[in-house]
């Protein structure tokens, strides 16, 4: 654990310096007026005139205290920033999470229950171009037809300009209202992905002796699938989503670029655009921290899922 | 059924390889042409999928979009299952120590959402199509490692490999005469479905104004473009989507193809 | 009659169309009976218990013929079966008590507590230690043995009439064997059931069954009362399964000295593995899996180690041919030409590799001459019985029997003196099995060569060997000669590996 936090501050460092001359050039260089003395000045501000690794040292220290350093966009505190984004993003792939598992877990079983059966074969179609679509190009459509043709949802941002002043229940509604075009293209590549692998998992599942067992016993055929087959096509599905974590934070960067979503995501994007190293060194911890926490709770689900693995303790 | 959608996913490959070969013969136009006179056109026998805002035509854009797609996806997924093979097969073969340094140090890049790791390195060295296909290579690798690493890892204890030893062969003679060949499967199907990934990373890069720059057109900043005009030039964002849809279903079809032919078990 | 089965046939659909599997076969079961099946592999048992059960799936297999019972067929309840593998028919991931729980649950509507008494209650008529602990118990907790305790208990819960056991005591170790085959005849007296034993071990039948079915290729070629069929079977397959079975009695004397030259010693050769570390382990656990061995093998003898799995004769095969490391102790071996052959010529055989290039793989490395290669290629196929006109074929194109006799060539291909067989004929079927120890047997004489022959079935190792070192927990704690070992044995542990064997 320890040495994978390590390596993660380590990558992230050195992503950054990877790039020829300073990060402090950019700010200098667009202003040829600054001499080479407030130049490096400037750099000695920044810590920049020592060797690399007295540089990371700093920094990780820095790190530890959860001082990224500041924007060097707008001057704020890297952490601030992240902060007030993060929640939206989490909010949005939380969300994601939650409607891949609901649709694809019963799609897969379904179709893995009738294979070969006219469900198998749409839902395998579907699979395949849920799994091939562009996201962004899903949203596009979704705003031309839902936003601009019908005008029925909203296609930009996450709550109305009138927010403030709703109620509750108003507020919740506006909220969803924003959030279900975007999430719907978050979830599409997931909800493809999982349908498939629970699928196959329980394809592989039924071919087991065990369940060869509960029939023998004479068990009706809803409690051999559900009491048996499901619990074991699931364990596969837990590591899976501990894995993919990666891939809907990624997602989440267009998404929010396209919906206009004020989210770490598109934090990222204008920072990238701005070349605020502070910032993108910011996010590319944090989006890992995420990560490795999110494999580990799988991890631990995992473990109380799998008796096999409990023993080990 | 199963061959038949993979036969679809060759033939649909063959002529996108075929079109990005012969894009300059195909195309009636320089794809970087601008006629703001004739901008915006819909689809018609002269524009088979109109112009753009700048008047530029689709089709021909689209067509030299297909060359910077499959250059960058087959380049970068290349590099990625080069770097993927060597490292996971020496992880995998060796074990021990080296094993878990290169493993660990894959489980770190694994921690980064791709998309996050790929948008710090354009910041800092700028984007550019070379730039993208190294990048993309350059965090790739991991899945690819760990897979031939676990296929050296069982075949490895298989009996032939340890008849072969008792026999006297050497580490290299082993992995090349019996590891490598039993154990390529998995990679080429990797290699397969990451040629899709690639694409659509490509695509969503250059949508973002990161990847692929204007004017060289890719499908992903035609879409970038595309955008400005939503509701105006409905071909403008429908044909590059399309194309990006197909080329990936494509890839994918014959990965999944690949697989079940490799691994005839799961019917 | 409790069961009559007419004229029932099952087809397979295939890819490449149906495959027959079973064809036509009439035969019944009576009350109280034990009605043994004996077949092969691929000989249509299982399959035929599965349709009794009614347990094949529709839509891969087409069943056709009459299966009569004079009872109400329901599965679970009155007609029940106990299958081959231990380790994977329990579900991993549910108690063992809850699953043989269902059955009263289903059955009998039973509560909960009803079923946890009756579930206890089973346990005990099943010989299982400790009911309680073993009831919250999940199935990897357990041994192979306990697991078809359990499942044997889920058969009988409710008193069935009829109990079909598919290979029940093939994967287990003989000295277990014993005990699962005993406690199956004494429910079967206890419940007055009639017990379906399918095996292919014909050592089973002679002790168990009372009326016998011989099947073969989805045909039943001989049927009749126990002692008629062993005594006389009509059939020329029955006769040569009968005469196949190693049985103890049938040894066969090697013609090496005892003070012939030493061609292998081994002295104090210990191993240890180290368990890898768990999710939650920080330590991790040694494992001695070989402690202080020493044996001396003279030229031309063959030396039998025998050991129930887990006991490290795998471990010693490996050590002595050099692919692992011994901890302290070592291997001496003058020409350092040992050679091995092992357990599952499945697996042994590299699937992308044509036959003639296996076989030569020892002459590839050595960097032979063409010329030399296929000199060499002719006469070893020759001696191992195998055809020339084969050497392009690819390893899944063979049978079982040939896939070993290909391993065994590859070995002998780089002229060894010593041979290491590391249980070279438990995977085959005994026809094949009796056929590959006698191409051994005949190749020792001819080439002159010396065994170490590891095995589990003391069967086997009494026809093979000279000496026999018995081996428990990674040392050896008996070795002699193959009279003394099997006339007199000293150890405990030998004493109970012999009477274990039927």
């Amino acid at each position: 654990m320890i040495p994978i936090l390590f390596g993660i501050t380590l990558i992230s460092f050195a992503v950054i310096h990877m790039a020829p001359g300073k990060p402090t050039d950019l700010v200098t260089q667009l202003n040829p007026k600054v001499s080479m003395e407030a130049r490096e000045k400037l750099n000695k501000i920044h810590g920049l005139d020592k060797p690399l690794y007295v540089q990371y040292l700093d920094w990780i220290k820095k790190i530890g205290r959860l001082d990224f350093g500041k924007s060097f966009a707008d001057s704020r505190p890297v952490i601030d920033k992240i902060a007030e984004r993060l929640p939206i993003t989490l909010l949005i792939n939380v969300l994601s999470i939650f409607i891949i598992f609901i649709v694809s877990i019963p799609v897969g079983i379904k179709s893995a229950l009738r294979k070969g059966a006219p469900f198998d074969k749409i839902s395998t179609v579907a699979v395949f171009i849920g799994f091939a679509i562009p996201s962004f190009w899903l949203a596009l459509l979704l705003i031309s037809f839902f936003g601009v043709h019908l005008g029925i949802l909203p296609v930009s941002g996450i709550v109305s300009l009138d927010f403030e002043k709703l109620n509750l229940l108003q507020k919740i509604f506006d909220l969803s209202r924003h959030l279900i075009l975007p999430v719907f293209v978050l979830s599409i590549g997931g909800i493809a992905g999982f349908s498939r692998y629970m699928r196959q998992s329980m394809l592989s599942v039924e071919h087991q002796d065990y369940i060869r067992t509960a029939r023998a016993k004479g068990l009706p055929e809803k409690e051999v699938i559900y009491r048996h087959a499901l619990k074991n096509a699931l364990l596969p599905i837990i590591t899976i989503l501990g894995l993919s974590i990666p891939a809907l934070l990624s997602g989440s960067v267009i998404v929010e670029k396209v919906f206009s979503i004020p989210g770490m995501g598109l934090l990222m994007f204008e920072s990238v655009f701005m070349r605020d190293y502070n910032v993108i060194m910011g996010i590319l911890i944090v989006s890992a921290f995420l990560t490795l926490l999110g494999n580990l709770l799988a991890d631990i689900a995992y473990v109380y899922a799998d008796p096999r693995i409990r023993y080990e303790k | 059924m199963k061959n038949k959608l993979m036969l679809t996913g060759v033939i649909i490959i063959i002529l996108l390889i075929l079109a990005a070969v012969f894009a300059p013969k195909i195309a009636k136009y320089d794809p970087t042409y601008i006629n703001i006179k004739e901008a915006l056109l819909p689809p018609s026998e002269e524009h088979l999928m109109g112009t753009d805002m700048l008047g530029r035509d689709l089709f021909s854009r689209m067509l030299f979009g297909s060359r910077i797609a499959l250059t960058i996806g087959i380049v970068a997924v290349g590099l990625a299952a080069v770097i993927g093979v060597a490292l996971g097969s020496i992880a995998g073969y060796f074990g021990g120590k080296i094993d878990s340094v290169i493993m660990r140090f894959a489980d770190i890049m694994l921690c980064f959402p791709a998309f996050f790791l790929i948008l710090a390195v354009i910041a800092v060295v700028g984007p550019s199509i070379f730039n993208i296909m190294i990048i993309i290579g350059l965090t790739s690798w991991m899945g690819m490692a760990r897979l031939i690493r676990a296929e050296i890892l069982t075949l490895k204890t298989r009996d032939y490999v340890l008849c072969s030893r008792v026999l006297g062969a050497s580490n290299f003679f082993i992995i090349t005469k019996h590891l490598i060949p039993n154990g390529i499967g998995p990679v080429l199907v990797s290699f397969v479905f990451g040629v899709a990934g690639a694409i659509l990373m490509e695509a969503g890069l250059s949508f973002l104004g990161l990847g692929v720059q204007p004017p060289d057109p890719s499908w992903g900043n035609i879409l970038m473009e595309g955008k400005a005009v939503l509701g105006v030039g409905w071909w403008v964002i429908l044909f590059p989507g399309l194309a990006i849809l197909i080329t990936v279903l494509a890839f994918n079809l014959l990965g999944e193809g690949l697989r079940d032919a490799l691994n005839p078990r799961i019917k | 009659m409790l069961l009559k089965v007419k004229n029932l046939t099952i087809n397979f659909k295939n890819d490449d169309g149906p495959v027959k599997a079973v064809k036509g076969i009439d035969f019944e079961i009576n009350e109280n009976e034990v009605l043994g099946l004996v077949g092969e592999s691929g000989s249509g048992k299982t399959v035929t218990a599965l349709s009794i059960m009614d347990l094949l799936e529709k839509k891969t297999c087409c069943v056709e013929g009459e299966i009569n019972t004079s009872f109400n067929r329901v599965r679970g309840k009155n007609i029940t079966m106990v299958f081959q593998e231990p380790f994977t028919s329990l579900n991993p991931v549910l108690r063992v008590g809850e699953q043989v729980d269902e059955v009263m649950l289903t059955h009998e509507k039973a509560s909960a507590k009803e079923a946890r008494s009756h579930t206890l209650e089973l346990f005990r008529k099943v010989m299982i230690k400790e009911p309680e602990r073993v009831y919250d118990s999940y199935p990897h907790a357990l041994s192979g043995g306990q697991r078809q305790r359990v499942m044997l208990a889920m058969a009988i819960s409710l008193r069935p009439k009829l109990l079909i056991a598919d290979e029940p005591t093939t994967a287990l170790d003989v000295t277990i064997q014993k005990e699962i085959l005993e406690l199956i005849m004494r429910l079967k007296e206890e419940l007055g059931m009639a017990v379906f034993f399918i095996t292919h071990d014909f050592d089973i039948i002679k002790k168990i069954a009372d009326r016998v079915l011989v099947m073969k290729n989805g045909r039943i070629v001989e049927s009749g009362l126990r002692k008629s069929v062993l005594s006389d079977p009509k059939n020329e397959y029955t006769k040569k399964l009968i005469d196949a079975v190693p049985s103890i009695g049938g040894a066969f004397p090697g013609k090496g000295k005892k003070t012939g030259e030493v061609v292998l010693e081994a002295k104090d050769l210990t191993k240890s593995f180290y368990l890898e570390k768990g999710f939650f382990r920080k330590h991790s656990s040694r494992i001695s899996a070989v402690s202080e061995v020493s044996l001396k093998i003279h030229e031309g003898r063959t030396l039998g180690v025998v050991g129930e799995s887990g006991c490290g004769k795998t471990t010693l095969a490996r050590l002595l041919v050099g692919l692992l490391k011994a901890d302290k102790g070592e291997v001496r071996c003058p020409e350092k030409n040992i050679q091995i052959v092992f357990q599952d010529p499945a697996s042994s055989l590299d699937p992308r590799m044509r036959m003639g290039d296996i076989v030569l793989e020892g002459l590839t490395i050595r960097g032979a001459k063409r010329r030399e290669k296929e000199l060499v290629l002719r006469e070893i196929l020759f001696n191992a019985r195998l055809n020339y006109k084969d050497r392009m074929k690819l390893p899944h194109e063979f049978s079982g029997g040939e896939r070993q006799r290909i391993a065994i060539a590859r070995s002998l291909a780089v002229k060894p003196r010593v041979l290491i067989l590391d249980e070279p004929v438990s995977s085959l079927d005994v026809i094949i099995q009796k056929e590959v120890l006698g191409l051994l047997k005949d190749l020792q004489k001819e080439l002159f060569l010396t065994y170490v022959f590891i095995s589990h079935d003391l069967r086997v190792i009494e026809y093979m060997s000279d000496d026999v070192a018995v081996i428990e927990n990674g040392r050896i704690v008996e070795l002699a000669s193959r009279e003394k070992l099997y006339e007199s044995p000293q150890h405990a542990y030998t004493k109970k590996l012999l009477r274990s064997v039927l």
